[in-house]
């Protein structure tokens, strides 16, 4: 019940603000936050529940809802879920504390972003495919909105495409999903009864995994399919980049991993090392395109493409140390890419009134604080060790070296890639915070962080070292969670 | 020579066919009322015909739809003659080709 | 003959034509030297209480029959047959002409305001007579009189030339399509020598019927049939008779009409394509005509700058989905496309009621642009909007999606197991996610405009009347309880048709 709080709240909390006048941004704001800090306290309570009796599901609440299409309403919680629970509750927080200086239709703009945070845990809650997808769909409106509203930018188009990409990804995925319910013989979308007594049969498997697992990926920015997530996560106003980058893209590569693996896992295995050869893709692209952009927000929208390459890879080993890689993976670009995105979308736009490098100049002088913060946030998102990145993509790349199937070529490229990575965040923490302008002499010092920056910055920063030192909060609730996958790959690899 | 059910089937399908190339080419309004009168007299035929053919003649099922059909023919030309007026009002023609301000 | 049983059995429409009667005599005697505006109040109110006793007498025809103690179905000598299923859709019928009457009581094309409401009246008289038919001679009757009242009102703005073209588009393609279904028809007489839906039934399932003579009459239902739920590729009088014609018809041809129709499909079609030996055949033509009317509806709509026109042509689209329900030719799709053209028809009833009040306060058609910035003055309007729109793009919780959803399911479960893609209707549901994507785009873009331009709204204010913006609540909230419950509806058509 403590979980499925955390949508209730959201969409509570989506019609109050939605009906407050525009006006009262102090009343509105303020309600935001406490509806942010309510969900991450129920994710948290579950994240102890959890930790204090260890079962597959927990909470699991199940009652009637369309018996003639076999739907019901059915969600409960796994360390996998909760992992995610607790990341949508954090990036929530600080998109709300990165945003407190919204005053343009404030009330609309919380109404948006709290319904799609409600779609975003409904869908990490859902244990039954139909209601799954459901809270996906409720997910994709409001982003165009968020998107096309409070936007910057080429911001209608960005939307538009942003959009139309989610929603055909949604749509291959629903075509999976009804093969799904017609091919287990059960008639029924209840997850844990597909995994447990659904009878793909191989053919099924080799037809229906590649349609599930793109259909997912797209919205994990899978390439060639990665396009919306550069220009959609651009012209989002901050707090939409941070969730969209932070925790939309999560709910892709969750489908991914526990529909389209989880339940197909024969498909998985044939299907791995083409999946691996797109998410190197992935990444190197990712990382190459990144280092020659001009804009800085860009440079953040294509290293999310190259780090979700890291998730998809961590996918396609389908083993233990990689599948775990993949997860922790998730939480930690969830937390990095929202910080990235927070710092250059707002902390440095606000100030400087621009996004493009050539034109930011010397900014270690002029607002040390905000360079301390991004420079933290730039080594974290290279893997230095100490941070949650290093812990996930050495993970990923263990994962990668056992996985047999793999070309080496794989992994040659998985290790180029994390050079590029380190490229091009050197060279752009120089262009902005160490290059002395020719042109521009002004060395005035900008306005310090405010109070919701700087704590938006530190609460990232602090999960984002938590994880770094001391993983096992994340690897124990996700080791017994990631078991009965395994199990199932065990069984069809023979 | 015998004149069999196919014969007014036959029939049937001549007129209706003449009906439909007659509405779909003639641009007169007038004369497409006539082709829709056509139309819908090649089924009155085959009603008839079939009932009259059919295993159980003596239920009358086929004139009664016909005496049905033929009011409703009534009533369909007398609606289409008065947006035949409506229209000669507005564009002082009743040749459709030159009804056609709507764009596409 | 039972004359008692007769005039219970027609108790509603009785009522309904009386109330009109009422109304036109009213307006020619004691409301002669009113302005148009009171008239048109006053004998909207005569029409809605008429419609409101007619759908007392329905509901109360619905209890009799549900609780076993009354049965009509003798009454009338078969022509109409009243079950719990038919009375509900005939009372949803009723309902939504009440809607209609409302949103059309703000705009009256012209001084002929009793006729205008007295075609409304008569119109949803045919559509309940279509929905309890069980024998030929009735459905064509009361096909004509939706058609024929549709005509009329579609035309009904004399003074503009558009109103009047639209109509005589209309009319002669409408004709050709009731000559079409009455050729059809009588071939379906010649092969069963029946009228009776039941008899006509049995003797198709047994065999009995030559074939050739049903592959024929089929057809033409087809081609017929497909005119008057507006399909491609007999659409093309849609698009001008929604934008062209007054805006309350426009909706009223696009919901309650597309209910009797497909009613119709549903009960004509169900048993010939689940035993038919030419199955295989019919299903074909009627999936090319679903392909068809997705694609050209869709990419139709996509350049599309007037809103009318635009829901016109997405309303073809819809029929194409609807249609994917048809040919899975099993139960779940019968109440898939039950169930859809019921949503359906809230929606869109919904979307074109708000576009009229916005025509009608512009004064004149509305394009897209003309909505920029509606929520600045009307919030209320625009979330309302909103709601129709998503419902109609298949966005969940609404409606509109899990009706699309059932209507895939249904299709895909016709034929589950398939050794290639080609097989079964997993392309033909995959073709109908992928027009949804199109859809998509436009339905956004019209949104865009209600909810995220920030331009100054062309009017000054959009004043909304007590019994409009009644309507548009209640339309949306059933539409968003239809999509979060769906089940109670469900299941009730599922245990009817059972």
């Amino acid at each position: 019940m403590i979980a499925l709080l955390t949508v209730i709240i959201s969409f509570s909390a989506a019609s109050i603000i939605g009906f407050i006048p525009g006006k009262n941004t102090k009343l509105i704001r303020s309600l935001a936050l406490l509806a942010a800090l309510a969900t991450f306290a129920a994710s948290l309570v579950c994240y102890f529940q959890y930790l204090a009796a260890n079962s597959q599901f927990q909470q699991v609440i199940d009652l009637a809802w369309i018996p003639a299409i076999g739907a019901q309403f059915k969600v409960g919680v796994d360390g996998l879920s909760i992992s995610l629970l607790v990341l949508t509750g954090i990036v929530a927080i600080s998109g709300v504390l990165f945003s407190w200086e919204l005053e343009d239709r404030a009330n609309q703009f919380y109404a948006y972003y709290f319904a799609l945070i409600g779609g975003v845990f409904g869908v990490f809650l859902s244990l039954d495919l139909f209601l799954l997808f459901v809270f996906y769909e409720i997910a994709i409106v409001p982003k165009y909105f968020i998107i096309a509203i409070w936007g910057s930018g080429k911001k209608t188009y960005a939307a538009m495409k942003l959009v139309l990409f989610s929603f055909v990804g949604s749509a291959v995925a629903l075509f999976g999903l009804i093969a799904l319910y017609y091919g287990s013989g059960q008639h029924t979308f209840d997850l844990i009864q597909l995994m447990q007594e659904g009878e793909f049969s191989e053919t099924f498997q080799l037809m229906v995994f590649p349609i599930l697992f793109v259909g997912f990926a797209i919205l994990a920015g899978m390439w060639p399919f990665h396009t919306w997530a550069p220009t959609g996560h651009v012209a989002a106003p901050t707090a939409a980049s941070m969730l969209l980058a932070g925790v939309v893209m999560k709910l892709g590569a969750y489908g991914c991993l526990r529909v389209a693996i989880g339940l197909l896992p024969y498909g998985a295995i044939y299907w791995a090392p083409v999946i691996g050869w797109i998410a190197v893709i992935n990444i190197v692209y990712g990382a190459l395109i990144a280092l020659v952009q001009k804009d800085f927000k860009y440079v953040i929208g294509y290293s999310s493409v190259s780090h979700m390459g890291f998730v998809l890879l961590g996918l396609a080993t389908l083993n233990e140390v990689g599948l775990m890689g993949a997860s922790l993976q998730m939480f930690s670009h969830g937390i990095i890419g929202a910080l990235l995105f927070a710092i250059v979308g707002t902390v440095i736009y606000t100030r400087t009134h621009t996004r493009q490098l050539y034109e930011l100049h010397n900014l270690m002088a002029r607002m040390p604080g905000v360079c301390w913060a991004f420079i933290i946030a730039g080594l974290a998102s290279m893997g230095l060790p100490g941070f949650s990145g290093f812990v996930s993509e050495l993970h990923v790349l263990i994962g990668t070296w056992n996985q047999d199937q793999f070309s080496i070529w794989i992994i040659i490229l998985a290790g180029f890639g994390i050079l590029a990575t380190f490229t091009y965040t050197l060279v752009k923490i120089h262009e902005a915070f160490f290059r002395a302008s020719q042109s521009h002499s002004t060395t005035e010092s900008y306005a310090p962080m405010t109070l919701a920056e700087k704590a938006g910055c530190a609460l990232l920063i602090l999960f984002a070292v938590a994880i770094g030192l001391y993983p096992k909060l994340l690897t124990s609730i996700l080791e017994p969670s990631l078991a009965p996958i395994l199990e199932a790959l065990a069984v069809a690899a023979g | 020579m015998e004149i069999t059910l196919n014969h007014y089937l036959i029939l049937s399908a001549v007129l209706f066919t003449i009906g439909l190339i007659g509405a779909l080419t003639r641009r007169h309004i007038i004369i497409m009322l006539v082709c829709l009168e056509i139309m819908l007299n090649a089924a009155n035929l085959n009603l008839i015909a079939f009932w009259h053919f059919g295993p159980n003649p003596i239920l009358l099922h086929g004139p009664l739809f016909t005496l049905f059909t033929i009011a409703i023919a009534a009533t369909e030309a007398a609606l289409g003659l008065a947006l035949v007026l409506a229209i000669y009002r507005h564009f002082k023609t009743v040749d459709l080709e030159q009804v056609q301000d709507l764009k596409e | 003959m039972n004359y008692p049983q007769l005039f219970l059995t027609t108790l509603p429409e009785l009522i309904v034509v009386l109330g009109m009667f009422v109304a036109l005599g009213f307006d020619y005697t004691k409301y002669k030297e009113l302005d148009p505006q009171t008239r048109s109040n006053k004998v909207a109110a005569l029409s809605t209480i008429a419609l409101m006793l007619g759908l007392a007498g329905v509901v109360w025809q619905f209890l009799q029959v549900t609780d076993g103690s009354k049965t009509f179905s003798n009454s009338f000598n078969g022509q109409v047959v009243l079950t719990p299923l038919t009375l509900w859709f005939k009372g949803l019928i009723f309902v939504l002409a009440l809607f209609v009457v409302q949103f059309a009581k703000t705009d009256v094309p012209n001084k002929h305001v009793s006729e205008y409401f007295g075609l409304i009246l008569l119109s949803t008289l045919g559509m309940g007579f279509l929905i309890t038919a069980q024998n030929l001679i009735m459905l064509f009757v009361s096909i004509e009189l939706i058609s024929l009242s549709l005509y009329g009102l579609t035309a009904f703005q004399t003074d503009k030339k558009f109103s009047v073209e639209a109509g005589i588009k209309y009319f002669t393609i409408g004709g050709v399509s009731s000559a079409f279904l009455l050729f059809g028809l009588s071939y379906l007489f010649g092969a069963t020598n029946e009228l009776s839906f039941e008899g006509i039934t049995a003797a198709i399932t047994s065999g009995a019927a030559p074939q050739n003579y049903v592959l024929i009459a089929s057809a033409f239902l087809v081609v017929g049939l497909g005119f008057k739920i507006a399909a491609a590729p007999f659409h093309l009088w849609a698009p001008d008779t929604y934008q062209c014609g007054p805006v309350p018809v426009a909706a009223w041809v696009a919901s309650g009409s597309k209910i009797a129709s497909f009613f119709l499909l549903v009960q004509l079609f169900g048993p010939v394509l689940e035993t038919s030996e030419q199955k295989e055949t019919l299903i074909a033509g009627i999936v090319l005509v679903s392909v068809l009317s997705m694609v050209l509806g869709n990419i139709g709509a996509l350049r599309q700058s007037c809103v009318k026109r635009l829901l016109a042509y997405s309303s073809i689209a819809h029929a194409g989905y609807i249609l994917i329900g048809l040919v899975a030719a099993n139960e779940d799709g019968s109440i898939s496309v039950l169930f859809y053209a019921v949503i359906y028809s809230l929606a869109t009833l919904g979307a074109f009621a708000t576009i009229g009040i916005i025509d009608s306060r512009l004064g004149r058609e509305a394009q897209i642009d003309d909505f920029n910035g509606t929520w600045k003055q009307n919030p209320g309007l625009s979330i309302l909007f909103m709601i129709f729109i998503l419902s109609l793009a298949g966005i969940p919780p609404l409606s509109g999606f899990f009706g699309k959803f059932y209507l895939f399911m249904a299709a895909i479960g016709s034929q589950p197991e398939i050794a290639s893609w080609s097989e079964g209707f997993y392309w033909l549901v995959a073709v109908a996610l992928l027009m949804s994507a199109v859809s998509l785009f436009y339905y956004v873009k019209v949104l865009k405009a209600f909810l995220v331009s920030a331009d100054t709204p062309k009017l000054p204010s959009i004043q909304i009347t007590k019994a409009e913006g009644a309507g548009l609540l209640l339309l949306a909230v059933l539409v968003v309880y239809l999509g979060i419950y769906p089940t109670g509806l469900v299941e009730f058509i599922a245990a009817s048709l059972g």
